[in-house]
């Protein structure tokens, strides 16, 4: 008996730093942030006051519906994309794949914000795109910087290499063997992918999904300088709030939503993951 | 306040810490100041002191400089702290820091009056900004914000504020100004929009009845921004705005006159870019120097104080910086004079207090989000 | 002749690393079993994955009842295939696994159920139909592989190894369950293995492959019997290859003079005779050679029996009963019922030196 609990005592020690860690660095701030934005930032008295305005002031409901819009449509293409790109490179025997294959993880190695500069230069009106066009001719160049449009292609940008890269890594593990047998047996690509390749990787389609979402909603560099001025992103629109308005309380509350609707995310994903978990044993 | 920030974005502003200076029984006395702000405010003073320890061979300067960001005003913290413990000196000799920092500790009586029988240069600077000061800083110098534009697209640049914003409707998609939130040039360009509908002494008050006059310069704004840059997109920092100018999106922007000159003269902007300040100007605010009334070191401290406002010390100043002098343009050399001419027209100071915030909210929902 | 239901004609395919087949003609009657045997790198795989659509050939055809394939993709191609391994699609169910390819042919349901029932009888696996692979074992999940190719009803079942990562005793039972559904279905079968005792077993016809060419093509017992290559001989079944020298009508062996196997005719020179161990018997004659018994080692009814005859290594089998008295050390004479010669350059000094040493080491 003194043995199991000595054991015990140790499983507890070994737990306790990181429990400790996760205490003070995460949930400590979440209940600071949710205590924060229970306090009414003009009346000072206790209750949902924030919350409230936050769903019906005008600005700050465009916002939020176009926070969810951007990040829903970013997260839709880039995993689009990225999946076809993992495809073409699990199953692409050309040059052009292994080029791509070997270059395509290079934007997770450039700064954010380099990055952003960069598209800006590239893709603004008078930037390196349209002066090429201009070359070949052709002197209307759509506005892509500053809009909607601009923040889509950074998401994309900042997305689709580590997308891609997860789900190269979870093609990679269908066997060969389970493509062919699948040809064999008189499958079309498209019900090799439907049939085969998805359900083979949904599992990592999902990580990869939250990742792309909950780095996307909560994204504030790209958005600060490529997106428009409003409507803003929550990322924004809240660093705004926090540190020009000094609005402390909205901010918070702006902070709690965020991470609602990021646990959503993450309640599906656990989801996912459990039941995966209960097929297989 | 607004001032600190205007100046803090315009990357010409300081402010310090504290650390220890010791007095060194040599013969030589060795100062500590205190400095922030962006690099250039660093590498100003590398150049200033040098020349000021070879006029003064028995004092030295230790540079103490705090990048923005890094704790400059706990500097201020800390002298006000030592004078409530009841200490009976600090390190801090000199202090580089705005006109919010003076009022932080006039209360306390941290800064020591200024004197002109000590630093006889005071005589340079004009009065009544020494006035504003309580002469317990000194303005050594300033930036403004002015309005730079494509000569070789724009021959004849607005001289008013109305004839820009008449200029602005006439040229649809070629203005931008950057959001006032992330930025003192659009800041200014909104403010000056504002207050040129009020009396001129509106300005430095902070009363928040002021807000309630604010709604036809908003209107201008509003009716305004469709001829903004691509309809109403309003770049974020100071130098965004600049990018636009430099890349030819547009042909005029409001931009720090130090930002733009420091630009030009590193070929950053295009060469025909000029710089012309319009009737009313744009807002600006000047960098201050400030003594701790608790230095023990007053007299070497003043003697520095006095080289930074002699006429060459600003040359450098002024050439470094791409600023305005601290004293009086008349005493400067002819041929800066020449050189700085579009610009020293002068500026004005926007002083509200806590209004420039409730500005920047009433922006972004009714003229970012119309 | 019927039309054969295969058909390869000097099929040739060449990798960058230089390994692959050249020349490859042959023809699978229909009901065939036919398999491809060879050392590792020998190019059966090669082969039959041209065969099914995995691999394009770099010249010749491959014909199935008369009609060219190669242009066809592997889902088009009237072929199936089992896999060495990972056969079975891990997210379906064993039913469904089955049935996919009947619903992409788009069967009505009730005729798919049927089939899949009646599928899993064939190989005994009904009550599994709705578990998943992962919970079967790798016998149990080859058998749904042969049953799920079974199913398409292909022109030519393709098997790859199929039972290599099986352990021995079930891959005995699964040749034989293998072999008893192509009997009852009579279903073309190109088989690809490495074991030439799993080829014996289950053929009608043995295509022994080596460096990306045909060795030899025969029936099991021909090719037992009578290999056509040095390289046939070691690589099928046990033998043993001991050095002669023939002059052009008689080969000596050691003290021994033989006549060459009718139709043998054999240049004078080197040569290397080989000779089963079956085939070397207990004798009392004077034309025999001479030995000293090293090792008696039983095995079931038979039992090995190692003689050194002039530092040679020669293994012969004798029954039980005689075995018993066979001591170590023990001097006899052997004499040779049959044997096959083969002219040295054919296989190479090293080739009959290494085999030979082989074919005494191993089983």
């Amino acid at each position: 008996m003194s043995h199991s609990v000595k054991r015990g005592m140790l499983g507890l020690a070994l737990v306790i730093p990181s429990f400790l860690i996760l205490f003070v660095v995460v949930i400590l701030p979440i209940l600071y942030a949710v205590q924060e934005s229970l306090i009414d930032q003009n009346s000072g008295e206790f209750g949902l006051g924030n919350y409230i305005r936050m769903f019906t002031e005008p600005a700050m409901r465009t916002n939020i519906i176009y926070t969810l819009n951007v990040t829903l449509v970013s997260t839709v293409i880039a995993l689009l994309v990225s999946y076809a790109l993992a495809v073409y490179l699990r199953f692409g025997k050309g040059w052009m794949a292994r080029w791509i294959n070997r270059l395509y993880f290079i934007p997770m190695f450039v700064p954010g914000v380099i990055a952003t500069y960069g598209l800006i230069t590239l893709y603004s009106n008078h930037g390196w795109m349209a002066r090429l066009l201009l070359l070949i001719g052709i002197d209307t160049f759509p506005k892509i910087i500053y809009s909607y449009s601009g923040l889509l292609l950074a998401n994309l940008w900042f997305n689709i290499p580590f997308a891609t890269m997860l789900l190269s890594s979870a093609l990679a593990a269908v066997p060969n063997s389970v493509v062919e047998s699948a040809r064999d047996a008189g499958a079309s690509s498209l019900q090799l992918f439907f049939r085969f390749i998805l359900p083979l990787s949904y599992k990592t389609m999902w990580v990869a999904l939250t990742f792309i979402f909950m780095g996307i909603i909560g994204s504030f560099t790209a958005p600060f300088l490529i997106g428009a001025n409003s409507p803003q992103v929550l990322g924004v629109a809240m660093q705004q709030v926090f540190s020009n308005y000094q609005e402390t309380h909205t901010a918070s509350a702006m902070a709690v939503f965020m991470f609602l609707l990021c646990s959503v995310m993450g309640y599906f994903y656990i989801r996912t993951m459990g039941q995966d978990l209960d097929k297989q044993s | 306040m607004i001032v600190i920030s205007i100046a803090l974005l315009a990357g010409c502003s300081g402010k310090s810490g504290s650390e220890a200076a010791s007095a060194s029984s040599t013969g030589t006395t060795e100062i500590s100041l205190y400095t922030g702000g962006s690099l250039n405010v660093k590498e100003l003073w590398e150049t200033l002191i040098p020349e000021f320890e070879k006029a003064n061979p028995t004092i030295k300067v230790k540079l103490v400089y705090l990048p923005s960001g890094t704790g400059g005003q706990s500097a201020v913290d800390r002298l006000l702290a030592a004078k409530q413990s009841g200490q009976q000196s600090v390190d801090v000799d000199l202090y580089e820091g705005s006109l919010d920092d003076m009022t932080r500790g006039n209360s306390q009586g941290i800064w020591a009056k200024l004197d002109s029988s000590a630093i006889p240069n005071l005589s340079n600077v004009d009065s009544n900004a020494l006035k504003q000061a309580n002469d317990m800083a000194v303005p050594y110098r300033a930036s403004s914000v002015v309005l730079a534009y494509d000569s070789s697209r724009v021959s004849t640049p607005p001289k008013t504020a109305d004839e820009l914003y008449d200029w602005i409707r006439q040229h649809p998609g070629r203005f931008a100004y950057n959001d006032p939130a992330t930025g003192g040039s659009g800041s200014s360009f909104v403010n000056t929009a504002i207050y040129n509908f009020l009396p001129a002494d509106a300005m430095n008050s902070s009363d928040p009845s002021m807000a309630q006059k604010w709604d036809k310069g908003f209107n201008l704004l509003k009716e305004l921004g469709p001829y903004m840059y691509q309809k109403g997109v309003y770049p974020k920092k100071n130098q965004g705005t600049l990018d636009l100018l430099a890349s030819g999106e547009v042909d005029m922007i409001p931009a720090w006159s130090d930002m733009a000159l420091e630009q030009l003269n590193k070929q950053l902007l295009p060469s025909t870019v000029k710089l012309a300040q319009i009737d009313p100007p744009f807002t600006g605010g000047p960098s201050y120097l400030l003594m701790p009334e608790m230095s023990t070191k007053k007299e070497a401290a003043e003697k520095l104080l006095n080289y930074v406002l002699t006429p060459e010390a600003q040359t450098i100043i002024v050439n470094k910086m791409y600023g305005y002098p601290g004293i009086k343009w008349d005493l400067m050399p002819k041929e800066l004079q020449n050189q700085f001419a579009s610009v020293s027209s002068g500026y004005r100071q926007f002083n509200s207090g806590d209004l420039q915030k409730e500005i920047n909210q009433r922006w972004q929902s009714e003229v970012a989000g119309q | 002749m019927t039309e054969p239901q295969l058909s390869i004609r000097q099929l040739s395919k060449r990798f960058k690393t230089g390994d692959g087949v050249s020349d490859i003609t042959l023809d699978v009657q229909p009901g065939e079993m036919v398999t491809l045997l060879g050392p590792s790198g020998c190019g059966k795989t090669t082969v039959l994955r041209s065969i099914g659509g995995f691999l394009e050939p770099d010249s010749g055809d491959i014909l199935i009842r008369g009609q060219s394939v190669l242009k066809l993709p592997p889902e088009k191609r009237p072929t199936a295939m089992v896999f060495q391994s990972y056969n079975l699609w891990p997210h379906m169910t064993v039913y469904d696994n089955l049935a996919f390819g009947l619903h992409i042919r788009k069967h009505k349901k009730a005729h798919i159920q049927r089939a899949v029932t009646d599928a899993l009888e064939l190989v005994q696996l009904a009550p599994a139909a709705r578990k998943y692979p992962s919970e079967l074992s790798g016998g149990q999940q080859q058998r749904v592989a042969l049953a799920r190719a079974l199913l398409l009803e292909p022109d030519v079942l393709l098997l790859d190894e199929p039972f290599s990562a099986l352990d021995a005793k079930l891959r005995m039972e699964m040749r034989e369950e293998l072999r008893d559904i192509q009997m009852r279905t009579g279903m073309t079968m190109v088989f690809v293995t490495h074991d030439q005792e799993e080829a014996l077993s289950i053929s009608d016809r043995i295509v022994v492959m080596h460096a990306g060419q045909i060795e030899q093509l025969s029936t099991p017992q021909d090719i037992y019997d009578r290999p056509s290559s040095l390289f046939v001989a070691s690589f099928i079944g046990r033998i043993n290859l001991l050095p002669a020298v023939s002059d052009g009508t008689r080969i000596r062996l050691q003290s021994l003079e033989l006549e060459p196997q009718p139709g043998q005719a054999l240049l004078p020179g080197a040569c290397t005779i080989a000779v089963r161990p079956e085939d070397v018997y207990l004798t009392d004659e004077q034309h025999s050679l001479a030995g000293t018994i090293r090792q008696v080692m039983v095995l079931g009814h038979y039992a090995e029996v190692s003689v050194v005859c002039d530092e040679q290594i020669i293994k012969m089998f004798v029954p039980r009963e005689q075995a018993v008295h066979l001591l170590n050390g023990q001097a006899i004479r052997i004499g040779l019922r049959k044997f096959t010669a083969f002219p040295e350059q054919t296989a190479g000094i090293t080739v009959s030196h290494t085999a030979a040493s082989q074919a005494a080491a191993t089983v």
